[in-house]
This record gives C-alpha cells, structure tokens and sequence, in this order.
C-alpha cells in the first residue's frame, strides 16, 4: 500500500505535466492579433464632429450650420452603418490564425437567414493590411463568397493610426439574394487619414432609388476634416427645391468650416438649378446665431458685413 | 505506539593492528542507515529514518567520527547500504595498513522480516550481512540492528550472549572482534513510540549515549555502559505495551577483553549538568519540536551530564501526583546545570511530552494565507503579454498522507497587474492584466526545531486574461498547465503557527501566436497554521 500511495502522484503529475508540455494550452491570448484588430477602423476614426453647444437646436440658428450639423449626423449614420457590421465581427477573436493572415467566422449572418459572414485580413507587409468581409449561401463553396467590404489600411504609427481605404459595394450581394442591411446604399467608398493633424475623410456614395422618398439624393460626397483644436471643416451636396423658380430641383455644394470654439462659416454653391451659379455666404457666433448673410436669391435676409465672419484657418 | 518495528543497527568497531605512530589514535568509521519502509509486504515505519539521523548526530558530534568518516544512508537501498559499507571497508584496510587502530560501526534501523534487512523494496540478508561483518578490515566491528527480529543474528554461531555489565572495560585499543547489538529477541517485535518520537531502543540507546549511560561517571560512555542502559531502559518502557516487553540482545566475538568508548560526554564543554543534589527520577528533555531528546535517569548521590546539543529544551520529571517542568537553555560552548528551584509544578494535562512524533508523523492538514509575486523571466514577454503580477493566495497541504514527511498541497491565487502591448506598427494599447493559478503540489519536508525546509514538484492551471480599457478590443484569455519546482522554508513562529518563505521556478508553453516556451519564477510568503 505504501508504494502505491506514493507513486500515485507522481504517476499522475507526470502525466498531467507532460500534458501540460505538449500543448494544452488555449485561448486568444494574442499581440498579434492585436495588431489585425488595431487596423480595422473604428467609429471614432471616421465619424464627423461639429461644434454643439445643445442637443436643442434654437429657432435663431444658423440656417446652415444647422443644415451642416443634419448632414453631420447623416455622414456618421453612413459610416456606422457598415463600422457596426465590422464592430460586430471584431468583437470575437479570429476564428482562424494563419501567417499574416486571421479569419473570424464564418458565422452566421444576423437577419439573414441561410446566409453566413465572414472578414479575412491579410498582413501584406509590417504595416499594410486588407481586409474584406464577405457573405455566401450557408453550405457552398470557397468560390461562392461575396465581398460587400472591403479595405486597407496603411499604418504610420500609432494604434489605428494611418491611412485607409474603404470600399462597399452591394450589388453583387443583392443580385444574390442578400439584403446586406445596409438600407438603399448601393456603393460607398471611403478614404481617410488620422496619421497627423488634420485627421481627413473623403466620402462618396451612391443610393438606389427609395420609392418612397424619390426626391433623397442617390449621390453624395463628403468632405470631413478636422485637427486637433476642434477646427473642421465638412464639404458634402445635396438637391433640393430650395430656390423659386422652374426648375424644380436645384443641386448645391456647402463648404462649412467652423472654430473649435463654435464660430464658424458657410459656402453655399448652386451648382445646378434656378439660381445655377448663385452663391450664398453665411457666419455664426458661438451661439452659432447668424452674423453674417449674403443671398443674392433672398436678400432681405442679408445681414452684417463680412467682416463679421470669424477668420477660419484652411485645413 | 507502533509494533512490528524491524530496526536493524549494525555497529561495528574495530581496533585494529598497533603500531607506534597510530598507537594512541582509534580511527571510527560509521555506516548508518534509516529507511521508514520495508516493501510491499510491511507497514511503513514512522521513526526509522529520525533513529538514524540521531545516532549519527551523536556519533559525529560526541563519538569522535569524522565527518568524511561517516556516512548517513536515510531510505536508500541494500545497494546503497553496500556501496558505503564497501567504502568504509576500504578506509579501514587503508587506515590499519598505515598502522591506525580502526573501528567500524554499522547502525540499521528499519524493516527486517524473513532474515532478511529490508531497505524499501530491497533486501539485505542478515546472515551474509554479520559475515561481512566479520570479515571487515578492522580491529573492532560492532553492527546495531533496530529492528524486529533482529535478536536471531546474536543466536547465530560464532557469538556467545552476554550479560549485560560484565565486561571490564579496557583500552579500546585492547579490543579487538566483533560484536552485535540488536534492539529485540529473535521472536519479538521491536517497538516504536510516538511518545518519544522513535523506537524504544534507540532513543534510550541515543539517551544513554548523550551521558544517560555514564554509570561510571567518569564523562565517557562505553558500548557496554550504552548497551545496559538501552537494555533495561526498553525492557522497563515495554513491559507493559501490547506488543509484550521487548528484550535487546547483545553478543559479542572479541579476541581479547575491552570496552569500547562510544561517546565522550565529559570532553564536551555544552549540555546539561544534573548536580548530585537535585532530585532522583527520570527526566526528559524536550526539543522545541516536542520530541523527547534525551532521557535521564538521575539516581540519588550521583550527578549526570548530559551532551545535548545547543539549544532550548523543557525539563520534565514526572511525580506521583504532579509533573515537574520548566526549561532550560544550552548554549554554544556552555554548560547549564539544571536548577530545581526553577522547576514548578504543573498537572499531567501540562505534560511537554504530548507526542510531538505522532503530530509529525500522522496525516494532518495545515493552512496557509500570503502573498506571491510572479514574473516571466523573458522580458518582452513580460513586457507585453503577460507581465509581473502580484497575488493574494491560499494553501492547504495534507501532510504525511502518502508518506512520512511528504506534502500534498493545493493552493490558489488571484492577481492582477497592468501591461502595455507594443505593436510593431508603433502605437501602444495598454491593457489590465489578471490571473488565477490553481496548483498542486507534491514536497518533501525536512523537520527541524524551528526550520523546515522543503523541495518538490507542482503543476498549476494558469488561467489568465487582459481587457482593454476604452477600445472596441474584445478580452482575451489563456490558460495552460505549468509544470514547475518548489523549494523553500517554514519557519515554526509560535504553538502552530509558521511562516512559509518559497519559491517556484515554472515552465510555461505559449501556444497561440507561435509556440514559446516561456518560464516564470515566483516568491511568495505566507503565515501558516497546523490544524
């Protein structure tokens, strides 16, 4: 009895030692994937800021500064529209762990029955990264998958630092059968930079007609840039039938620029339309109340001089 | 009280050839082995290896054994229990060829059944055993076996049983033979005490060596005095034990007529002076650990030294109706004379001698609580993945459950710490870090008064994660089983309670960006308590 109450244990820590010697550990303990993770954008890279003071907006307002904070808040819905897709997949570690290489999924596609997601990240050098992320009936092929996102990033140092390039492209998808969620948008392609000051984001994207809102625009481009004072600037258009007159639906480009402290500056181009050519100047304080309107197409709404508009460095 | 105790103890002393330049000099040489089992067919013994430890403790410190002239064999085999034989048999032929007197003492404690010593699941065939014995290159063999049995080597042919006090004591030089010690008859048990922490007959023959034995007073104790009081000491203690009294034998095959010096307890400047005045009766002396160090008998008229070794002792003498303690302390060098006066009375339920073997020697838990540190011994991987962490753990060790002085312990521990990862892209994601580790253990401890050592062996379950403050970074996680090593110290504090000083050297396999073999130390302290 006496020897085996003594080579009992030793017997079973030497097995469970060696156990322990030949691979028995587990996790997504990773550095490494960290640095895939730390490519993917976030929300915050690319989303847009301006100046609130309130989630109220005043009567006395700024026409547009109020049309630039709308149309803030419609460019970060577009960009969290398919970060959220990305977010959501990020949330697990990879799947699959390769040489330069991680793949999370495939999972199956919220909201989209029969169908199942993946993203695949590619390291192609140190610093440069591509990602794609992609849907196919639950059950065919490697061949049968199709890319709705896809991107690169090229880091400059920094986490989440450097330049990327985003691409969303949904017909493909639709023409399969699959309804990516992501709304009307047909395609979308993105640019950004947060390497230095000032941090930019280039957006385009293109809308399939909404029957029932046949007037929304089915283009659009955005211009957002910002620095690290909480100086921006945003350039976007938009159509609507603002100016009286035959024509129906005029198209305009805004160039609004702003202070860190509020003040801020609009340019309004009407680039086709009844006033095709027509340009509309306006300022605001740090009440964002206007100081300063110039349009020619209105002009008893022209007030103060231009010397009332704040000085805006360019971006 | 444990029976069926087969304690074997071999002395064999030899003095050998004289010759002018070595004439005054006796050259001792010890073989002395202890193994607590005897194979599969036989229970583990409890005291057999701390028999062992004692006699060569008082052999080297007050018999006049060099230390490279002696050698302590504690669970080995019959192999190696030959090897050192074959040694010391090799140093006595050289030492009477350079014309030294030689003695040889073989001491065995432990299992012995079917003729046979038993050394774990070795044997050692008690027959070829004294024929070697006598054969040995020496002038004087003694061989002292504790152990059950063992009186069937003094009924073999060639040795004629004494009586115990008839021996003139001579020279040693004069000696010249073999002669045979063994702690029972060829048909008894010989018998452990957790009373006393060892067998009946070696802790009275270790008593008896330490200056008990000293009937002549004259500060050295001869084998025959050692092997008298042993005699009378264990019939006395035995008498009345289940197991029937236990009888040592005593034989001896001697070319010419000697005693032989053992011990000189006069020549020693430390130890514990009964003067001829303080009362008669049987003392005991108590070690810190509570084992009994020494037994005294002090007769009326006569005084007693006693060679303890320095230390801090309590002083028992039990009355009829009460007990006499309190302590003395034995320093380095000195030698304390045992005042009565500083003794008082105190009821039996105060008696020192609780059986501090038994709380050793028998399965016991004890708990511990304290702090670890922890670090990889690889930097950037310190650095980044898994860093140094602090943590809060608990212990608890069951002790002597798969044998004597073995622990089988079990301990947790949370902690936390903060890391930043560097990504080879520059930037850094700073992250909080926290572990658990479950382990378990298998040590041996070394008992000592108030130091004990321990080595071992653990395996742990390392469950550890990190999240990242303020990003979108999910947590990550990883656990794996940690092989590794221990050794460290408990240092008894106060009644039951210790503190534990250890270390942990561990191997760690990293497994899920690339295979890494990692290893980590750790330090920790705890405060402990027996239950």
């Amino acid at each position: 009895m006496t020897c085996r109450r003594t080579l009992f244990p030793l017997l079973l820590m030497i097995v469970v030692g060696l156990t322990g010697l030949t691979g028995a550990g587990c996790g997504n303990y990773s550095n490494e994937d960290l640095e895939f993770m730390s490519a993917l954008p976030e929300q915050s890279d690319l989303s847009a800021e301006v100046p609130v003071r309130s989630a109220v907006v005043l009567a006395d307002t700024a026409e547009l500064y109020r049309m630039t904070r709308n149309v803030v808040v419609i460019f970060n819905g577009v960009v969290d529209s398919f970060l959220s897709l990305i977010d959501a997949i990020r949330a697990y570690s990879p799947t699959t762990r390769l040489p330069d290489e991680r793949i999370w999924g495939p999972f199956p596609a919220q909201n989209q029955p029969g169908w199942e997601v993946r993203m695949v990240m590619v390291r192609e050098d140190l610093a440069t990264f591509t990602y794609e992320v992609d849907f196919r009936p639950i059950g065919s092929g490697d061949d049968a998958w199709i890319e709705v996102i896809g991107g690169s990033f090229a880091a400059t140092g920094g986490v989440r630092r450097g330049s990327g390039h985003l691409e969303v492209t949904t017909a493909a998808a639709r023409a399969a059968g699959l309804d990516p969620g992501l709304g009307f948008l047909d395609s979308m392609i993105a640019d950004y930079d947060n390497h230095a000051s000032p941090i930019t984001v280039n957006l385009s994207f293109t809308n399939l007609p909404n029957p029932l809102a046949p007037d929304d625009p089915t283009q659009g481009t955005y211009g957002f840039s910002t620095d690290a004072n909480g100086n921006g600037s945003l350039t976007f258009n938009f159509s609507a039938n603002s100016i009286p007159g035959p024509v129906g639906i005029d198209v305009f480009e805004v160039t609004s620029s702003w202070l860190g402290s509020g003040e801020g500056r609009s340019d309004l181009q009407v680039v086709s339309g009844d006033a095709a050519g027509a340009h509309e100047a306006q300022c605001w304080n740090r009440q964002f109340q206007v100081v300063y309107t110039d349009k020619p197409w209105s002009p008893l709404e022209d007030i103060g001089t231009p010397s009332d508009c704040p000085a805006i460095p360019s971006l | 009280m444990h029976c069926r105790r087969l304690i074997a103890v071999t002395l064999l002393l030899a003095a050998g050839a004289t010759r002018a330049a070595h004439a005054d000099e006796l050259r001792r040489l010890a073989v002395i082995a202890g193994n607590d089992t005897g194979g599969g067919d036989t229970r583990p013994l409890l005291y057999a290896r701390d028999d062992a430890k004692k006699v060569y403790d008082i052999l080297s410190r007050l018999g006049g054994v060099r230390p490279e002239d002696a050698t302590l064999i504690l669970d080995g085999t019959a192999h190696d229990f030959l090897a050192a034989l074959g040694e010391m048999e090799r140093r006595a032929r050289d030492a009477t060829q350079h014309g030294e007197h030689v003695a040889l003492l073989v001491y065995f404690s432990g299992h012995a059944k079917d003729g046979s010593l038993r050394l774990g699941d070795t044997q050692l065939p008690l027959e070829a055993l004294k024929n070697r014995l006598a054969q040995a290159p020496a002038d004087v063999r003694i061989g002292i076996f504790d152990s059950c049995r063992s009186g069937m080597l003094t009924r073999t042919k060639g040795a004629r049983k004494a009586p115990a006090f008839e021996i003139e004591s001579k020279s040693a030089r004069d000696a010249k033979g073999l002669v045979i010690l063994t702690s029972s008859a060829s048909d008894e048990d010989s018998q452990e005490s957790d009373l006393i922490g060892g067998s009946y007959f070696s802790h009275h023959l270790a008593s008896g060596l330490l200056g008990s034995a000293d009937r002549s007073g004259d500060g050295r104790v001869t084998l025959f005095e050692a092997y008298a009081y042993a005699y009378d000491r264990t019939v006395a203690d035995t008498a009345e034990s289940a197991a029937g009294a236990q009888h040592p034998t005593f034989s001896y095959d001697l070319a010419g007529n000697g005693d032989l010096v053992l011990t000189d307890v006069g020549g020693r400047h430390e130890g514990l002076y009964f003067p001829r005045a303080a009362p008669s009766g049987v003392y005991y002396l108590v070690d810190t650990r509570g084992f009994v160090a020494a037994e005294v008998v002090k007769n009326a008229d006569a005084d007693r030294r006693i060679a303890l070794a320095p230390g801090r002792y309590r002083v028992k003498r039990r009355l009829a109706d009460r007990l006499r303690v309190g302590e003395v302390d034995i320093s380095r060098g000195q030698l304390a004379t045992l005042d009565e006066a500083r003794l008082h009375d105190a009821p039996f339920a105060d008696d020192p001698v609780k059986g501090a073997g038994l709380n050793l020697a028998v399965t016991r838990w004890s708990l511990g609580v304290g702090g670890t540190y922890q670090s990889i011994f690889d930097a950037p991987s310190r650095e980044s993945l898994f860093p140094a962490t602090g943590m809060l753990g608990l212990e608890a060790q069951l002790h002597n459950f798969f044998r004597r002085d073995w622990i089988w312990a079990f301990d947790l521990a949370l902690g936390s710490a903060t890391g930043t990862v560097d990504l080879s892209t520059g930037g850094q994601i700073p992250f909080h870090f926290s572990e658990v580790g479950l382990g378990t253990s298998m040590l041996v401890e070394w008992p000592h008064a108030r130091l004990t050592p321990f080595v071992g062996v653990r395996l742990a379950l390392l469950l550890m994660s990190r999240t990242f403050d303020g990003s979108t970074l999910p947590e990550q996680h990883f656990s794996t089983l940690s092989p590794g090593i221990v050794g460290g110290l408990k240092l008894r504090l106060y009644g039951d309670l210790g503190l534990v000083v250890r270390g942990r050297i561990h191997y760690l396999l990293y497994n899920v960006d690339e295979n890494r073999s990692l290893g980590y130390w750790e330090l920790a302290s705890a405060v402990s308590y027996d239950l």
